[in-house]
């Protein structure tokens, strides 16, 4: 890439000194080649010279600061309305999702109620010895499946209990919840029975 | 000296409360960002909007200027990169369709009173926009504004080997394109 624009720029623009200019000079005397290319640089320069300082019209010049201005302050009003729609958008989204969370979490009585038609009791029983389900259970189903639900508690910890006289595990008798509800679940027969138990092993 | 010395004058003004300031400072600089957004772009409004924006960014930031470089360079650079950008985005508005280009192509200069001067900007105009941008942006540095390779460096963050480079070739083309005038 043989480039001699810094050359000719120089030259035109007067940024050579004396000796620069002569050495250049006697270039282009001596190179035929060199000569046409500094001729084809010195066109172009001429047009780029003539449009170079083209001025606005007066009109167009004068509108311009004008223009700014009163961007400027609809810019300012803009940005006032845009925060406040985004901050009104914001304060929405954040209901309506909240709204919806609370919808989620919220189960319907209705549909519990109906879950439960459609398990068997056994199947029911092992959803109640889960402790944390059977607690969300009874926060949000109404009062007749609350009742059922503490009838097969109540079943499952008599029934429990009696396998337990049975098989005179007062240990697992005395596991449940609190001793003085144990009686709650049992019938007269069964309590006299434990307390037969006891004092034979002469606990009490 | 003495335009930096009134260039400071106007920005002290202007930062310490004097609005009149700035519409001086805009006034000064405003042909010089206009003309170079119209050569990189091509358009009027193109050219317009830039000068818009440009004038926009100054009133926001010209209180962090730090006189590290001339104001007329920092001009030039924010000028210079707006220009840019518009080119992006132009160029993806016709890839998807979104622009009427040919009708652009035929907008009236009508910024330009003078009726020769009109013509013969319209030629360097055409030629210019047939450049790829690249090449475009440094020869119009070179020659319309008359910066150095260092200078051009500084403000287009490229290599004065790649900024020559695209010079040669870029007023090859030019050359080319205006050979039968």
């Amino acid at each position: 890439m043989n480039n001699n624009e810094e050359k000719f720029f120089s030259y035109l623009k007067g940024e050579m000194n004396l000796r620069e200019r002569k050495e250049f000079e006697d270039e282009l005397k001596r190179s035929e080649n060199l000569n046409k290319e500094f001729s084809d640089y010195k066109r172009i320069n001429r047009i780029i010279d003539e449009t170079k300082n083209i001025r606005l019209s007066k009109d167009y010049s004068e509108s311009i600061i004008t223009k700014f201005r009163r961007r400027k302050s609809s810019n300012g009003l803009r940005k006032i309305s845009q925060t406040i729609k985004y901050a009104f958008a914001s304060i929405i989204i954040i209901i309506v999702g909240y709204f919806l969370i609370s919808q989620i979490n919220k189960e319907n009585p209705q549909d519990v109620n109906s879950l439960l038609t459609q398990y068997s009791d056994s199947e029911l029983d092992s959803y109640i010895n889960d402790y944390d389900y059977s607690n969300s259970l009874e926060i949000n189903i109404d009062i007749d499946a609350v009742q059922r639900i503490d009838s097969l508690y109540s079943e499952n910890i008599s029934a429990s209990l009696i396998e337990s006289i049975n098989e005179k595990s007062l240990i697992d008798i005395v596991g449940f919840n609190s001793v003085a509800d144990v009686d709650e679940y049992l019938s007269e027969d069964e309590v006299d029975l434990i307390y037969a138990e006891l004092i034979n092993k002469e606990i009490l | 000296m003495h335009d930096l010395n009134n260039d400071f004058e106007l920005i002290k003004s202007f930062i310490n409360g004097d609005e009149s300031a700035f519409n001086r400072l805009a006034v000064k600089y405003q042909e010089r960002i206009y003309w170079h957004a119209r050569r990189m772009t091509g358009n009027h409004l193109d050219a317009d909007e830039i000068v818009q924006e440009v004038l926009m960014v100054l009133y926001n930031k010209l209180k962090t200027f730090e006189f590290k470089s001339t104001l007329y360079t920092w001009i030039f650079t924010i000028t210079n990169t707006r220009s840019i950008n518009y080119l992006k985005k132009k160029s993806l508005r016709s890839f998807f369709s979104l622009d009427e280009i040919s009708n652009r192509q035929f907008e009236q200069n009508d910024v330009i009173d003078d009726i020769e001067s009109k013509q013969k900007f319209q030629q360097i105009e055409s030629a210019l926009q047939k450049l790829p941008v690249k090449q475009r942006e440094v020869f119009i540095m070179r020659n319309f504004d008359e910066l150095s390779y260092e200078e051009i460096s500084k403000i287009t963050g490229k290599s004065i080997g790649t900024l020559k480079a695209n010079h040669f070739h870029a007023l090859n083309k030019i050359k080319e394109m205006i050979k039968y005038e």
